[in-house]
């Protein structure tokens, strides 16, 4: 991922949780394990890497996973790995697939989902905003 | 117009901008009282020892916080700490400055922040008095930086000595007569002008 794809893609992020009454900072610059840190009215407070991959498979080293598990620990918040496959359409907001960490399949150095099981568990970033009707 | 008042812990802020909403509402003003950490997730963040998921914590806080102020309804929006905490704190707590000041970029910033600069008039075992020294260094720091960076204006009150209603009275004077400016209408009453 080139950082400039990388950066606008969590400004994107940025402004699409301002836009629907959530609250979003990006972290730019602090090599930590996060890009972003929201709050969204259905979801509470996050925990959020981003990926930008024109692959349909999305690997993230187990060191950045856990990493990002370990801050939203401390955060209380819900880690989330936000992949925008660009090479795709979605048909998700942003064209980006919410996936919890448990979403992945953990291997020896990566954690890994293909594109159909992501788009069949991860979040369409709309519910941040709305809950299902089986939360309610 | 959005005020702010800042300070180390136990200088008399919470005070302070209880007495000038007050002397501010009998000036016939429409005020609201704003306190940081505002949200959970800042309150939580109070007790981590973190400084950088601290400052991401109280930046997330004060981003929720203002958002539930109607900036248009109140005349004067009165704040009781600002983004200038979380430079000044984390900060003296190891966070480099300069991903501080970026980090409070998206931040609302007051039109003016009134620094009460003097020693704690209360003795709080949770902080060390020499942290504390700290971060009053650092609240000179990050001024000058937040000042240059944000085009912020801070004022710093040398209250050494002073009761929390002068400082009050003197923050008010001013707040009217920069709200006076802008209305174009004379809202300060002769008791209150210097002189």
């Amino acid at each position: 991922m080139s950082y400039r794809k990388g950066a606008d893609f969590e400004r994107r992020l940025v402004e699409y949780v301002r836009r629907h009454g959530g609250e979003a900072v990006r972290v730019a610059g602090s090599g930590g394990p996060v890009d972003v840190v929201a709050y969204a009215p259905a979801l509470g407070h996050l925990a959020i890497e981003c990926k930008v991959r024109r692959e349909d498979r999305l690997y993230v080293r187990r060191e950045e996973v856990e990493g990002l598990v370990a801050f939203a620990e401390r955060f209380r918040a819900e880690p989330l790995l936000a992949w925008n496959p660009a090479h795709r359409r979605t048909g998700f907001a942003l064209n980006a697939i919410l996936l919890r960490p448990e979403d992945l399949e953990r291997r020896e150095r990566s954690y890994a989902v293909d594109y159909e099981t992501a788009l069949r568990v991860g979040l369409d970033p709309r519910r941040l905003f709305t809950r299902s009707l089986e939360e309610c | 117009m959005y005020v702010g008042v800042e300070g180390v812990d136990g200088v008399g802020k919470s005070s302070v901008v209880n007495l000038a909403s007050e002397l501010l509402e009998l000036h016939g003003l429409e005020v609201t009282v704003v306190r940081e950490p505002g949200t959970r997730i800042g309150r939580k963040a109070l007790k981590w020892d973190d400084p950088h998921a601290q400052a991401l914590a109280f930046t997330l806080d004060r981003l929720l916080t203002l958002k539930r102020v109607d900036f248009d309804e109140a005349d004067v929006v009165l704040s009781d700490r600002t983004f200038l905490s979380t430079l000044a704190y984390q900060s003296a707590l190891g966070a480099d400055l300069s991903w501080l000041l970026e980090l409070q970029r998206p931040v609302p910033k007051p039109d003016v922040i009134y620094v009460i600069d003097r020693e704690p008039l209360v003795r709080d075992e949770a902080f060390d008095p020499e942290f504390l020294r700290r971060v009053r260094r650092e609240y000179r720091r990050a001024s000058r930086r937040a000042e240059r960076e944000f085009n912020v204006k801070i004022r710093w009150l040398d209250a050494e000595g002073m009761e929390k209603e002068e400082i009050a009275e003197l923050i008010v004077k001013q707040v009217l007569r920069r709200v006076s400016d802008a209305l174009d209408d004379p809202l300060v009453p002769d008791d209150l002008v210097e002189g």
